[in-house]
């Protein structure tokens, strides 16, 4: 998928994830990110108006939040905690386009397998939701399989 | 095999998280987990709204998941116990038998399946490693034993001399019919790569109450 825009369906809002200039998790070029359409009617009726200044939001909350992370990434479990507490805020607050941008944009090689499958593990009570989760799902067990191949059962089961 | 590591004969290198086995507490159960501060907690459900959170403690051992799960798994074991431990401190669970769908969203929040009306300490256990994709035990092969409902009915005995609602006592009661996952097949189901069958999993814990038999009395606290 990378390299390709998603389709979406006619009337579909969309957000585009941004590199946030050459921090750890992202994904460096933009023509390389996918476009994810805003799945949550919530969200799709507030971005109608101004989904220019809601994109920009949510790129600054991803900045802020790539940031923290990567200010914790030599320990693992403070960066988890990171990442839980903002995945689950987002969740709570039904903004599923915003954890898909943001599952869209990680990196698995990048980041501590702990935080990789982290992602998953947060994710995991609203799968159903979250229309970017299988793929960095497939992209973490592709880059497992190279790293960690005998473990690549274990460290995923139950997350797919 | 010892499937035991009790916490007064540990010498360093805790888990991240682990299963319990709390002999002060009698057959019960509970996660030890690593805190965000490095502190070593005892997570449980004692009874019907009661959940606690207790310093690791003599007498309070875990099976060692080092066969059976990864460390970076485990890390979201605990990870979610401190969620839950937020989110349930003072408002604590609810207590009942019946177990299959019940789990803890990603804030700690429980969610109870339908026909569920609150947990175990084992079925707690259960739940929190279910929360992060974790199935310790093959419910869905779990029978129905003679005993099971002698020791609900017990336990139902129990709850209904706390202060726990008509309401929650009457639900309770229509579950004494449910499978039954007792403590320590569900710490020895930690131990044995998810999920655990009942024929492993008791094996298991049946190993784990010879070496509890045998244990001497509980050293006090220093």
């Amino acid at each position: 998928m990378r390299g390709t825009l998603r389709m979406v369906a006619l009337g579909t809002a969309l957000i585009a994830p941004v590199p946030n200039g050459g921090r750890g998790h992202f994904r460096h070029n933009p023509m390389d990110l996918p476009l994810v359409p805003i799945s949550d009617a919530s969200e799709r009726s507030l971005a109608i108006p101004s989904s220019d200044s809601l994109l920009e939001k949510q790129r600054e909350e991803l900045r802020v939040f790539f940031a923290e992370l990567d200010g914790a990434k030599a320990q693992p479990r403070k960066a988890l905690k990171i990442i839980f507490s903002f995945v689950d805020q987002a969740l709570l607050d039904k903004r599923y386009a915003l954890c898909d941008a943001l599952l869209s944009q990680l990196e698995p090689e990048r980041l501590d397998v702990v935080c990789a499958t982290g992602f998953l593990a947060i994710t995991l009570s609203s799968r159903s939701k979250l229309q970017c989760r299988a793929e960095y799902a497939h992209r973490l067990e592709e880059w497992l399989r190279q790293t960690r191949p005998e473990d690549v059962e274990s460290l995923l089961a139950g997350l797919r | 095999m010892t499937w035991i590591r009790w916490y007064e004969t540990q010498s360093g290198g805790y888990p991240t998280a682990a299963v319990a086995v709390a002999v002060p507490y009698g057959s019960h159960t509970g996660v030890v987990y690593s805190d965000d501060d490095g502190m070593m907690q005892f997570i449980h459900l004692a009874f019907h709204h009661r959940l606690q959170r207790d310093t690791l403690a003599n007498g309070i051992g875990w099976v060692s998941p080092a066969n059976a799960i990864p460390p970076e798994r485990l890390a979201h074991v605990a990870a979610m116990c401190d969620r839950i431990w937020e989110r349930h401190e003072k408002s604590g669970l609810p207590y009942g038998f019946r177990y299959d769908a019940t789990c803890f969203h990603s804030d700690g929040k429980v969610e109870l399946g339908p026909d569920e009306c609150g947990l175990t300490c084992a079925t707690f256990v259960l739940a929190v490693y279910r929360s992060v994709g974790l199935e310790l035990l093959k419910i869905e092969d779990w029978p129905t034993r003679d005993d099971d409902e002698q020791r609900f009915n017990q336990l139902l005995d129990l709850l209904k001399k706390t202060r726990a609602d008509q309401k929650h006592i009457d639900a309770v009661a229509k579950e004494t019919k449910s499978a039954r996952y007792r403590p320590m097949e569900v710490a020895a189901g930690s131990g044995i790569t998810p999920p655990a069958s009942f024929d492993n999993a008791t094996a298991g814990a049946a190993a784990i109450e010879k070496e509890l038999s045998v244990l001497p009395p509980v050293p006090p606290e220093a």
